[in-house]
């Protein structure tokens, strides 16, 4: 990643492309665009993890999460008009971390493996919830009305299926 | 000093790409001024992360790393270039809402709804059935609303000055949520007046005497 901001590495680039562009094509199929659709939203948004990559920093979040949130607001503005509305760090309004939080920064690449791990480990139930949140972009309401369940008993699975991760990355990080 | 968040349940909605489009523009404009909710937003994104890196890998088409690098050189769109804002609109909006709503505050057209109220409603992208509405509202200091409650969700973001209701007292940056469990009538502190970004999925219920101002938040 970091060859590919810097150093504008075409190779970098390339190896970055045969890893995630494969994991991108079945994010953007999930929502039901076409192949040739899905490929020009994968194209769309490597083009932008190429463009920005000299903005990445690895201090705040891990690849994989940079670039879930870059085809996330691909996706989104495939079917919107405007774009998704971005933070801008550079807004005169915008208001600065009080202090930088040199720990949690450190740990986010290391954690995000330890993430994944304790998503494969949630019972099924709460993990099709954030499936459908974030595979489907359907509000926690929709996912009750998709369900045929009342928003309380979503709202309280999804909270399970947070804490259950949150103390997964706590045991990881006494342990290491 | 942001004390009232969005719920964690918006955020995920946000972080999960779940919101339409004015509801978006509000939380976004409340994390430009709240960094508590952006390292929480943050965390949300990086499960979005590990689900995308989990997912099982599908097969790209034939020559589309090739067709990738062709494309690597390819000139941005140019971005459609927004006015350039005035020191107030830049100190009082943030990023999200100034580039939705694309002028100055001083040249908002706002009109009036009752005695020291008054509104500016914005187009909705993607209201969808729903109905959502999204406007700017200002209130006079000491302007009461009329005592009302949502059919469906409403969230307000303070960006100037603050005001009381039922549920607490807000100021900038904070978010007050409500829906039809809560009744409220808020009241515009003193001091300078106080200016909202208001979002709601259906219209407001009156629940007062005053039928006459049904069309409050409706226009």
């Amino acid at each position: 990643m970091r060859a590919v901001g810097e150093r504008r590495d075409r190779d970098a680039f390339a190896t970055l492309f045969r890893h995630f562009a494969p994991r991108l094509q079945a994010f953007m199929r999930r929502l039901g665009s076409a192949d040739d659709q899905a490929e020009e939203l994968v194209q769309e948004t490597m083009l932008m993890v190429w463009r920005r990559a000299e903005s990445f920093d690895p201090a705040r979040a891990g690849v994989r999460t940079w670039i879930y949130q870059i085809a996330r607001n691909k996706r989104i503005d495939s079917f919107r008009r405007r774009g998704r509305p971005e933070v801008d760090v550079n807004d005169p309004a915008f208001v600065p971390d009080p202090e930088p939080s040199a720990v949690d920064r450190l740990e986010a690449e290391q954690s995000a493996e330890q993430l994944r791990v304790a998503l494969q480990a949630l019972p099924r139930e709460q993990a099709d919830l954030l499936h459908m949140a974030y595979f489907e972009h359907r509000s926690q309401s929709e996912i009750g009305v998709a369900l045929g369940l009342p928003l309380g008993t979503v709202k309280s699975r999804t909270r399970l299926a947070l804490e259950r991760l949150r103390r997964h990355l706590q045991q990881a990080n006494e342990h290491s | 000093m942001t004390i009232s968040h969005p719920t964690d349940t918006l955020l995920l909605d946000y972080a999960a790409g779940g919101l339409a489009e004015a509801m978006s523009v509000l939380v976004a404009s409340h994390l430009a001024l709240c960094p508590a909710c952006r390292r929480a937003v943050d965390g949300l994104d990086a499960i979005g992360g590990a689900l995308l890196a989990d997912l099982p890998r599908e097969q790209v088409a034939e020559g589309a790393l090739d067709r990738m690098l062709a494309r690597l050189d390819e000139m941005p769109a140019p971005i459609p270039p927004l006015p350039s804002f005035d020191g107030e609109t830049l100190r009082v909006l943030p990023a999200p809402l100034r580039s939705y709503i694309g002028r100055n505050l001083a040249e908002v057209e706002w009109r009036r709804l009752v005695p020291g109220i008054e509104q500016y409603k914005l187009p909705v992208a993607d209201g969808g059935e729903l109905g959502a509405t999204a406007e700017l509202l200002r209130f006079r200091p000491g302007a009461k609303v009329p005592r009302h409650t949502h059919v469906g969700e409403e969230a307000i973001l303070v960006l100037q000055g603050g005001f009381t209701d039922e549920t607490g007292h807000y100021v900038r940056g904070d978010v007050a949520q409500g829906d039809e469990t809560v009744t409220h009538r808020p009241v515009g502190d003193p001091g300078e007046p106080c200016i909202c970004f208001a979002v709601l999925d259906e219209p407001v219920r009156l629940t007062g005497p005053l039928g006459w101002a049904q069309k409050l938040f409706r226009g």
